[in-house]
Parts: C-alpha cells; structure tokens; sequence
C-alpha cells in the first residue's frame, strides 16, 4: 500500500508541476519544451497505469508483486541504467553543437532516462524471456 | 526447461487464476510459466507441484539435449 501511496503522490505532484508550467507564461513555448512536456505527459500516464493496475491486483486479492515482477523490474532498471551512461554521455557530446542550456540539458537527460526505463520495463513485460 | 503446466491445470480443472491464487503469485506469473518465458525458483515449483499432487519432476521437465543447444 505504501508503494502505491508514493507512485500516485509522484504522479500527482509531477501532473500538478506539469499544469502550473502549462498555463504559466506561455510566450516562450518552443518544440523543445512541447516536446518535454509530451514526454512527461507519457510517463504520469504511464506511473499511473501502472498504479491502477496495481490497485486492481489488490483489490482482486492478488499479490501486487512476486518473483517474477521483481526479476522484470530488475531487469528493466539494469538495462534502463547502461542505455542511461551512454545516454548522458551522447548528450555531453551532442552539447557541444547544439549548446543547450543547462536546465534542458538536465531536463532532457532525465527525460530520456524515464523513457529508456519505460522502454525497457515494456520489453521485459512483452518481449523478453526471463529464462536464464 | 518445458512444463506441463497447461496439461495439469486442465486435468484439475483449474484456471490460471485459480492456480495463481493458490500458489501465491501472480496470473501472469502463471501466463509466463505455461508460455516458457520464465523459469520459476525452486519455491514456486516446489509450490506448483505441490498444487498437483506431483513431484517437481512430474510437472517440470529439464531437457539436457535442448538447454545444451541453447547455451551452445
């Protein structure tokens, strides 16, 4: 229950940064932040997803989590984890032409790390065999 | 590593639902087992069994022949 509290609490307040931000100044809005703005949407709808089926499992008295779960989950963060080093390095190189401030620099990096996680959490549940 | 998972849950007339709830896990959990996508720890299989009345061998079937062509 505790993870389910902190998963809707994050969604809740990364929703809540997101419609401050959007109905903010909206004079500066160019394709980079549109873009940010539709990644982050993607991943509260995503948390949230994932935070409704797991209160479904609950409520169906089923396990909200087992062995197999867990070895998705690890899985997903140990290949999100390497596809992040090369990202933030690609970004460090790709920087140097494309000069970006730093709050879009960081904005990106983490942006990508929640995708490359997302990602890699989806091929565990659709495609990958855990059968080593 | 094969199973027989799928055979024994129609023999017992049970659904995946009904044997994840018996084992303690997850239905997908048992989606993943009859699908060969996941190879189970000895407490699950030890569990699965014991939901058949069966020895860990009599539901799991290690086939040398096949793992060693797909290790190799």
């Amino acid at each position: 229950m505790k993870k389910l509290l902190v998963m809707f609490t994050a969604c809740a307040f990364a929703a809540i940064g997101l419609v401050v931000w959007v109905l903010g100044n909206s004079t500066h809005r160019g394709p980079w932040e549109l873009a940010f703005s539709l990644v982050l949407l993607l991943l509260i709808c995503s948390i949230a997803i994932m935070g409704v089926r797991k209160l479904r499992a609950r409520r169906a008295d089923e396990p909200t989590e087992d062995e197999l779960s867990k070895v998705m989950m690890m899985e997903a963060s140990s290949h999100a984890y390497y596809v992040s080093i090369y990202l933030w390095f690609a970004l460090m190189l790709a920087n140097s032409r494309l000069h970006l401030g730093s709050e879009s620099l960081i904005g990106v990096g983490i942006s990508g790390m929640a995708l490359a996680f997302l990602a890699s959490w989806i091929w565990a549940k659709t495609v990958a065999r855990h059968d080593d | 590593m094969t199973n027989r998972i799928k055979e024994l849950r129609a023999r017992h007339n049970l659904s995946q639902l009904e044997l994840a709830r018996l084992v303690g896990v997850r239905r997908e959990t048992i989606v993943f087992l009859e699908k060969g996508r996941y190879n189970p720890s000895l407490r699950l299989a030890h569990g699965v069994a014991r939901c058949f009345n069966l020895p860990i061998e009599g539901v799991f079937i290690f086939d040398d022949e096949a793992d060693a062509n797909h290790a190799g």
